[in-house]
């Protein structure tokens, strides 16, 4: 296989963010988030960092949220969840 | 050269239980602590997942987000839709996975070779090459189809349609790359239903 050094030509800044993106995305090393950047095209990977990055992450930040969404759900009969998600897709028959 | 890249457990949480989370209030979630059951299987379930978020190793898609989201705005309003975006964003332990440049070729290839739903085959995709281990869903029909997919991987491998390759002027090392991935990872991918 051949090997293209590339790693002379990154910069602090750089090598910094892709410290943080291999560990956001969940990569090994950052050779194999590199990598998987050239092939699957850098942009997709920067946005996803810009997006998903930009907010404090909290350990139970979806704990402190419990409940928001009580009253509607149970308004819900069985099964009438899965089919509100789904007939965003296409017509699906109010079975429920 | 192996190319295999280790596998840690990563669970693709889909809209509908990510959605119970929100609708688990912290009465129920009390009472599933002292008793193992708030009365209801479904939330029973969603609250047994919320209590493991920190952990890690757990993941939704932008698109699940999506539906999750829009669905709360149509039931529940915009400002608890924004509020339940904001905290699945900022929980730790949840990774959102993006929709890469290729899922959409092997959506389509799902769906060509599979027929498998629209929906179904993007959270497949996304979940396939974001390397997820385990797909969690109340949806019976994603279910049994993803492992009807799983079991036909498993015996004839996985091969992307040349038309595929073609429309997205895919190159052989593209569609190799494609192919191997996913036939890795439906390899590895378990499927859980969970209670609706």
């Amino acid at each position: 296989m051949r090997t293209v050094k590339i790693w002379t030509t990154i910069d602090y800044a750089l090598k910094k963010d892709l410290k943080a993106l291999t560990a956001d995305l969940g990569y090994k090393t950052e050779t194999e988030c590199l990598r998987e950047a050239l092939r699957q095209g850098v942009q997709a990977l920067k946005a996803q960092r810009s997006v998903f990055g930009m907010l404090a992450k909290r350990k139970d930040s979806i704990l402190q949220s419990a409940g928001l969404l009580e009253e509607e759900y149970e308004r819900l009969s069985k099964g009438e969840l899965e089919l509100r998600i789904k007939s965003q897709w296409r017509k699906v028959e109010q079975s429920a | 050269m192996n190319n295999r890249r280790e596998r840690l457990p990563l669970t693709f949480i889909d809209s509908n239980v990510l959605f119970r989370m929100f609708a688990a209030s912290p009465q129920k979630i009390k009472q599933y602590q002292e008793t193992g059951s708030c009365g209801k299987k479904s939330l029973d379930y969603a609250i047994a997942l919320l209590l493991n978020l920190e952990r890690g190793g757990y993941s939704t898609s932008e698109i699940a987000l999506l539906e999750t989201i829009s669905v709360a705005s149509r039931l529940g309003g915009p400002s608890k839709a924004e509020a339940m975006f904001r905290s699945v964003i900022m929980q730790e332990g949840l990774r959102i996975l993006e929709t890469r440049a290729l899922t959409y070729p092997l959506g389509f290839a799902i769906v060509l070779r599979y027929q498998l739903e629209a929906r179904d085959s993007l959270h497949l995709a996304v979940a396939t090459l974001g390397g997820v281990t385990a797909l969690v869903t109340s949806d019976e029909s994603f279910a049994d189809g993803t492992e009807s997919i799983i079991k036909q991987v498993a015996l004839q491998g996985f091969q992307l349609p040349k038309s595929i390759s073609a429309i997205y002027r895919l190159t052989d090392k593209e569609s190799t790359l494609i192919e191997q991935r996913a036939a890795q990872s439906l390899a590895l991918l378990s499927v859980e239903k969970a209670p609706a």
